[in-house]
């Protein structure tokens, strides 16, 4: 018998197995946590009453996590990429002998501004409502600024792809200023939220998300064919990107320590692994770079590092900013001596 | 109250706004706690000795309150020489039979009197109906200096002189320094300018002395002036939305509509019989017949003449006590052939649930009305013992008929509530699919009854037949007209169906009708008055015009206790009704509780009757000398006065008797209800305490279907104090099994610091919390707290004790789901040890379906 | 014609925790419920603010005396109702990127169910953890202030269902005014721990005063709630000053790593 027609045979919608209902609260989609799974929020196991309820409520999570997907990490590195490719597309415009240097920084600039908005799509909790991004300009948010700028960069670096060295000094500048843009916001974006570990770091992560665009880029085009000339320009963009994100990285660690709670969250679990490999990804990149040799190996197995750690970086933003928020006592320590100044 | 009554307790946080200090006496903290300004931890079952610690602060430190006392209670009447009290019997009052073991209250009498009890229906138990009913209690026999040692005065504080705060300590397990912060609080707050008023709910009630612990706080109350008077009272808080309107219009077996009490085979064999006993010859109640004629025109009509004594045999005659246990303990011996629930769990809510679920399996068939199918309609299918395979379906041969029932908001009808405030409540919805109202199935069942036996000529099916069941119905699905239900009960004249405007207009004459006497004037003018919603900005503080009060939309009874013996307000700040001199009558914010023009200097003469009985003192005219009973004459049947007995299984001896528990109280001895011993037993060394929860609703088959509820507590679990957790190694969110001799359970543990130990007489007492509402249907399920209960009850009214007993909680999930009512005992053992009765106690007769009760020729079928 | 601020006063004092709010909001706004977890945590089920969960209540156990509470040891219960807090700078609103987050007519914050895309940044800028998305539909989710009921001028349901009137609803201006009454009379009652959270912007510059705003007891992480809480987008200029300088220093990177000393220009 369906449940349908139970519920006409016992008049109310109820039966026993479910408790299912019709009318008000039919929707209902009722989870069944079991309360040994664990999972974020988990059993109890201290007595209430003896827990130090001054300092926090249960051990629960104060700030709600991040909700985004893998994507988001994803695209922030292919923002990094695009952002960094246009700008250096810009400086290269003109110059005969890097043309095609030049043509693949349009092309990952063109290939970033539209993978990116895939890849932030494919994160929204409604996809089909994607356009609803560029619905109105709201200064006030970073990611609204973002928005817009990803918008206008993909449109510039089309045009630039398709222009070649022909784009006129719009288009040019307009996707030099657009890539800073794109490098950069979503240091800006990361930086200004309520989230403490990237709130306690938001001077430092625009600065951090530019320059690993400029490494990001770098590790790029490093994996590809160049010759001397080509490899020349890429090496010294590439290294005052990853030298600024070392720098940035190490100033961060800094900055952290003065807050141990953050430096805590940045450290354990998930995100800390991350870190670390970013870090030793990145270090070892420059490492194999100033190897005193000159081979297209040493160039691609440094381009590749340099990217493997630009990737580690932002999915590890994302995995300590998640520990970050479900650890109450980081969000009101950095409060409380806020306040006592 | 915030727990279970959050609603309700919403005046209480607006008193606390206006500087009300708010005490809360509870074993648990619990919501009301948490805003409470004092919380009292007491040991669970030790009440009568709190109280009775409170009534001997009251008097030995001379807070009583004199002028009310002497003359609104009968503190002054002197009470016969016969009479011994628990202090010099060791626990028991004079006059007990060991041969009917029972009391026999003679020895407990005003001197030279005897005196009719109000509302009389329990005397049904003892014994023979009184011959010289209602005598005046004339003036010498008083002392209003209250200085006699054998005035009732004299008496109670002898009584509870003893209830120092050293032994409410040993008691209670409050220490003396909170005791007395209580009792300075309480009496601080009383008097002429002040007034506190007592809050209990059912638990109260749910012990094998409940009437007894109310009584008490009654006591209490008389001393300080705080009855009849504006924020005072005790307030009985209901378990359910219209459980007072269910005792007012009774679905109890031994009463009719207004208290009137139901005949009895053996004795009222006819009319003039039953009014000759039942009516008192002062006081209201000698107005009784004018309310049962009116009653027998309400049900038979026509039929019903003076010559036929309007039909008074038609009525039911009981034979015996018939309550809830006393019942189902005949069912489980398959002496009962047919049951209907409504809106009732019992095999969840009630006592021993394994032993009610054992009732249902020797029926021959069984009605369940519920929103959905209850445990009680499904006991038969996956009940634990059935589970464990001790009961198989095959053999079960009940018929079970499941009807859907209309909620609240699906039909016409009222609520009473604890002040007697009737509230009309409006269909809002039609009930779906087959869901009726109770009013529906009870009238269509009655319709197709008076049917079947339409030509039946046969004199027992005559009451059928005659019965007047012409209500008016409403649209498709036929619901009858509750309004007119309301207004039959309300009543009219025969002659020229004028609707009656109050009891006073009732006669004995066949002229008028009325369903219910205190009801009377509901249906005033012909308006729903339970249906008036006039905002409280719109009229006086007393809000005369919301809903509707009984009797007479008086909202505060006793009124009259509010002015002095002068007829004037005891103090301005708690005027509320007085003697106006010059219109020569009573007035005031309420509709006064007094013959209204009855002067306070008046004072009966010789021979007077009825109610010229009542002087102009005399506000509580329910009583037949219009006194408060501070000490009840007649008796309860367990005594006078309370007193302080053990619960049926305590971890304590009784601190003050030899006389472990109350005497007189119900027991079932039978192989499905074993019994722990009466204290210190090994095996089940903590006190338990079951309760009910805000999120849920009793039994839960009102709330344990709702996500929305469920979510709020979504499983059983038990709560206990950090102290006891390490001691049996339990674990907060772990498992804990919890057993008795009759069942085992599992749940949850909750360590919390709102239970705590009581250290009492040297030893840590510790207490296992254990909320009542799962079981094992619906979408929160969990272990039944019931099924630890037993069958035990207070002899007055066979309320069960459920609020205090002794249990075994070990670590884990280790119940197996065996219930004694199933498989025998638990625990097979030798059950010897401590007596909870002194030798002449000891020897109480046994009845049917293992009833010791004590009771006479009533427990027996006739 | 404007309409005045309203918003709620939640006085934790007369809290009585018997979660009407809690069920009346679900019903009202036809809310699934979250699950059945045994939390192990007091009688708090529900944990937290959630998308589907817009009035939580929490239960504080604790071992300390509240002042003018006569207890046998050391121990309070402390109960306070949750509700998002309808910032005067609301972080939710700064950072929504589509515009689906607006300020009412009535001065509160309202998510429309019909713009929103379920970006996710909101969540990360609420301060107090109140918004989050639903898993099942996408969208941020949060307390309306009973939007549909204050059109029809009705209070929301959770102030209505309220038996205490722990729950106050009403314009903020008396709002605030009964809240210094109430506080004032705790105070003179010697209820000293009494204080009122993020009722102005002084109480809270961070917020600038909050449009549901508590009597609270006990320090705010007693109750989950930030001590100091700041709107994310104060401070925005000076990331957006560190990004422009970084974008400069890509730019001064890009251009002089492309610049060659030979001059290749065609």
């Amino acid at each position: 018998m369906s449940l349908a027609q139970s519920r006409l045979h016992v008049g109310r919608e109820m039966s026993p197995g479910l408790a299912l209902q019709i009318g008000e609260g039919a929707a209902q989609q009722v989870k069944h946590a079991e309360p040994d799974a664990g999972g974020i929020v988990p059993l109890w196991r201290q007595v209430p009453s003896q827990h130090r309820t001054d300092h926090n409520y249960y051990d629960l999570a104060l700030l709600k996590e991040p909700v985004w997907i893998w994507s988001v990490p994803a695209y922030f590195y292919m923002g990094g990429v695009a952002g960094g490719s246009a700008m250096l597309a810009a400086a290269l415009h003109g110059k005969k002998r890097l043309r095609r240097l030049a043509n693949w920084c349009r092309f990952l600039a063109f290939l970033g501004t539209t993978i990116g908005p895939v890849l932030l799509t494919y994160d929204l909790g409604k996809m089909s409502r994607f356009l609803n991004m560029l619905r109105v300009l709201r200064p006030s948010s970073p990611m609204s600024i973002g928005s817009w700028s990803l918008a206008g960069t993909g449109m510039m670096a089309a045009l630039s792809l398709l222009q070649g060295d022909r784009s006129g000094a719009v288009t040019r500048y307009g996707t030099a200023v657009g890539g800073l843009l794109v490098a950069g916001y979503t240091g800006v974006l990361l930086g200004n939220t309520a989230n403490p570990l990237w709130r306690e770091r938001r001077l430092l992560l625009p600065a951090l998300f530019m320059s690993s665009a400029a490494a990001s880029t770098a590790g790029v085009l490093q994996m590809m064919p160049l010759d001397e000339r080509e490899e020349k320009v890429v090496q010294r963009f590439g290294m005052v990107g990853k030298a600024g994100e070392a720098a940035c990285m190490v100033a961060m660690q800094r900055n952290d320590a003065t807050v141990p709670e953050v430096a805590a969250a940045a450290r354990e679990g998930k995100g800390g692994v991350l870190w670390t490999a970013a870090k030793a990804a990145l270090v070892s990149g420059i490492l194999v770079e100033l190897l005193p040799v000159r081979s297209p190996l040493k160039r691609k197995v440094s381009g590749a590092l340099t990217t493997i750690g630009a990737i580690c970086l932002r999915f590890a933003l994302l995995e300590s900013g998640k520990a970050a928020a479900r650890e109450p006592q980081t969000t009101i320590n950095v409060q409380r001596r806020r306040m006592k100044g | 109250m915030a727990e279970c009554h959050p609603v309700g307790f919403r005046w209480v946080m607006e008193a606390k706004r206006r500087g009300a200090t708010i005490i809360h006496v509870d074993p648990r903290f619990t919501r009301t706690s948490a805003v409470a300004d004092i919380h009292v931890p007491i040991r669970p079952g030790s009440d009568i000795a709190f109280l009775g610690g409170l009534v001997n602060y009251i008097i030995s430190n001379e807070r009583w309150f004199r002028d009310y006392v002497v003359n609104y209670t009968n503190a002054a009447a002197l009470v016969s020489e016969d009479y011994r009290d628990t202090e010099d019997l060791d626990g028991l009052f004079s006059g007990w039979d060991a041969e009917k073991g029972q009391y026999d209250p003679s020895s407990w009498q005003y001197r030279g009197v005897e005196v009719t009890p109000a509302a009389g229906h329990r005397e049904m138990f003892s014994g023979e109906p009184r011959a010289e009913r209602g005598a005046i209690v004339s003036a010498e026999q008083h002392d209003f200096t209250l200085t006699d040692p054998l005035c009732v005065f004299q008496i109670v504080k002898r009584h509870f002189s003893r209830y120092t705060p050293e032994v409410v300590q040993e008691a209670c397990g409050v220490p003396p320094e909170l005791f007395e912060k209580v009792a300075r609080a309480l009496c601080d707050n009383s008097g002429r300018d002040r007034t506190s008023a007592f809050c209990y709910a059912v638990g109260w009630t749910q012990h094998s002395v409940g009437v007894q612990y109310i009584r008490t706080a009654a006591i209490v109350q008389m001393l300080l002036g705080n009855i009849g008077r504006p924020g005072g009272g005790i307030m009985a808080l209901r378990g359910h939305s219209s459980i007072q309107g269910s005792t007012d219009i009774p679905t109890l077996y031994n009463m009719l509509p207004g208290y009137l009490p139901m005949p009895k085979a053996s004795y009222d064999t006819d009319l003039k019989k039953y009014l000759e006993y039942n009516e008192s010859a002062s006081g209201w109640w000698s107005e009784f017949p004018k309310y049962t004629v009116s009653l027998l025109k309400a049900w038979y009509g026509p039929a019903a003449t003076s010559q036929n004594d309007w039909c008074y045999h038609y009525l039911p005659h009981i034979s015996g006590d018939h309550s809830h246990m006393v019942t189902v303990a005949a069912m489980a011996d398959a002496q009962v052939q047919g049951y209907f629930v409504m809106g009732e769990n019992p095999a969840v809510g009630s006592m021993n649930c394994a032993l009610q679920r054992k009732g249902l399996h020797n029926l021959k068939w069984l009605v369940v009305r519920d929103f959905a199918p209850t445990e009680t309609a499904e006991f038969w299918r996956n009940a634990p013992e059935i589970v464990a395979g001790d009961v198989k379906p095959e053999q079960i041969g009940t018929e079970v008929f499941f009807f859907p029932c209309a909620a609240h908001t699906e039909k016409d009808g009222t609520f009473t509530n604890t002040q007697r405030l009737l509230q009309w409540h409006h269909k809002a919805v039609e009930p779906p699919g087959d869901c009726r109202s109770e009013l529906h199935f009870i009238w269509h069942l009655g319709r197709r009854l008076k049917e079947l036996y339409r030509s039946s000529s046969e004199q027992k099916d005559f009451p059928l037949r005659d019965l007047t069941w012409d209500y008016r119905s409403i649209g498709e699905i036929e619901e009858p007209d509750a309004e007119e239900v309301l207004a039959e009960i309300s009543g009219y004249t025969l002659g020229d169906h004028k609707y009656l405007p109050g009891y006073k207009e009732l006669k004995d004459d066949g002229s008028t009708v009325c369903g219910c006497w205190i009801y009377c004037g509901c249906y005033k003018d012909g308006v729903n008055q339970p249906a008036r919603r006039k905002p409280a900005s719109e009229q006086t503080w007393v809000a005369p015009e919301w809903g509707w009060a009984w009797p007479a939309n008086r909202r505060l009874l006793y009124n009259r206790a509010s002015a002095d013996p002068d007829g004037k307000p005891w103090s301005e700040r708690k005027k509320y009704v007085w003697w106006d001199p010059g219109e020569r009558k009573w007035t005031g914010y309420d509709n006064p509780d007094f013959i209204v023009d009855r002067p306070p200097d008046y004072r009966p003469g010789p021979g007077a009757k009825g109610i010229d009985t009542l002087s102009g003192i005399d506000p509580f005219i329910m009583q037949a000398e219009g006194k408060a009973w501070m000490y009840d004459p007649n008796g309860l049947l367990d005594g006078p006065l309370p007193t302080h007995y053990e619960p049926e299984e305590s971890v304590l001896k009784n601190p003050l008797y030899g006389q472990q528990c109350n005497p007189a109280r119900m027991e079932w001895i039978r192989n499905d209800n074993p019994y722990h011993k009466a204290w210190g037993d090994p095996d089940y060394p903590f006190i338990a305490t079951t309760y009910r929860l805000t999120e849920h609703h009793t039994a839960g088959g009102m709330s344990r279907w709702l996500p929305w509820l469920c979510e709020l507590q979504p499983e059983m679990f038990i709560e206990v104090s950090p102290e006891l957790a390490e001691l049996r190694g339990l674990e907060n969110g772990g498992w804990a099994t919890v057993s008795t001799i009759r069942g085992e359970i599992e749940a949850r543990v909750l360590v919390t610091g709102r239970m705590q130990p009581f250290v009492q007489q040297g030893r840590t007492l510790h207490t296992v919390g254990i909320p009542y509402h799962w079981s094992w249907i619906g979408r929160s399920t969990g272990d039944a707290a019931n099924e630890l209960t037993a069958f035990v009850a207070d002899p007055n009214v066979s309320i069960e004790e459920s609020k205090a007993f002794s249990v075994q909680v070990v670590a884990g999930r280790r119940a197996k789901k065996r219930r004694a009512a199933a498989q025998g005992p638990l625990v097979e053992r030798e059950v010897s040890g401590p007596e909870r009765d002194l030798a002449p106690v000891h020897e109480k007769p046994g009845g049917k379906h293992g009833l010791h009760a004590g009771k006479t020729e009533m427990t027996e079928e006739s | 014609m404007t309409t005045p601020a309203t918003g709620f006063f939640t006085d934790t004092s007369v809290c009585i925790g018997c979660k009407a709010c809690e069920v009346a909001c679900k019903q009202w706004n036809q809310l699934p419920a979250d699950g059945d977890f045994f939390s192990g945590r007091s009688y708090d089920n529900t944990i937290h603010l959630e998308a589907t969960t817009w009035r939580h209540v929490a239960f504080v156990e604790r071992q300390a005396r509240l002042s003018g509470q006569t207890t046998s040891r050391p121990f309070s219960w402390l109960l306070m109702s949750d509700v998002c807090k309808h910032c005067q700078r609301a972080g939710c609103l700064e950072a929504c990127p589509t515009g689906a987050i607006v300020r009412t007519e009535f001065d509160t914050v309202y998510v429309q169910p019909d713009v929103c895309n379920g970006c996710g940044y909101c969540v990360v800028c609420c301060p107090f953890g109140v918004i989050n998305r639903r898993e099942d539909d996408g969208r941020a989710w949060k307390c309306t202030l009973c939007y549909d009921r204050q059109k029809d001028g009705v209070e929301p349901a959770c102030a209505k269902a309220c038996p205490t009137d722990s729950i106050a609803f009403g314009k903020l201006d008396d709002l605030r005014e009964m809240a210094q009454a109430r506080l004032q009379e705790l105070h003179r009652r010697g209820v000293t721990e009494a204080w009122l959270y993020g009722m102005s912007e002084r109480d809270q510059p961070g917020t600038e005063g909050l449009h549901a705003f508590f009597l609270l007891l006990d320090r705010p992480e007693a109750y989950n709630l930030p001590p100091d809480p700041i709107v994310p987008t104060k401070g925005v200029a000076g990331s957006w000053g560190v990004m422009a300088l970084a974008a400069a220093g890509m730019a001064a990177a890009a251009l002089a790593a492309t610049h060659s000393r030979g001059g290749d220009r065609k």
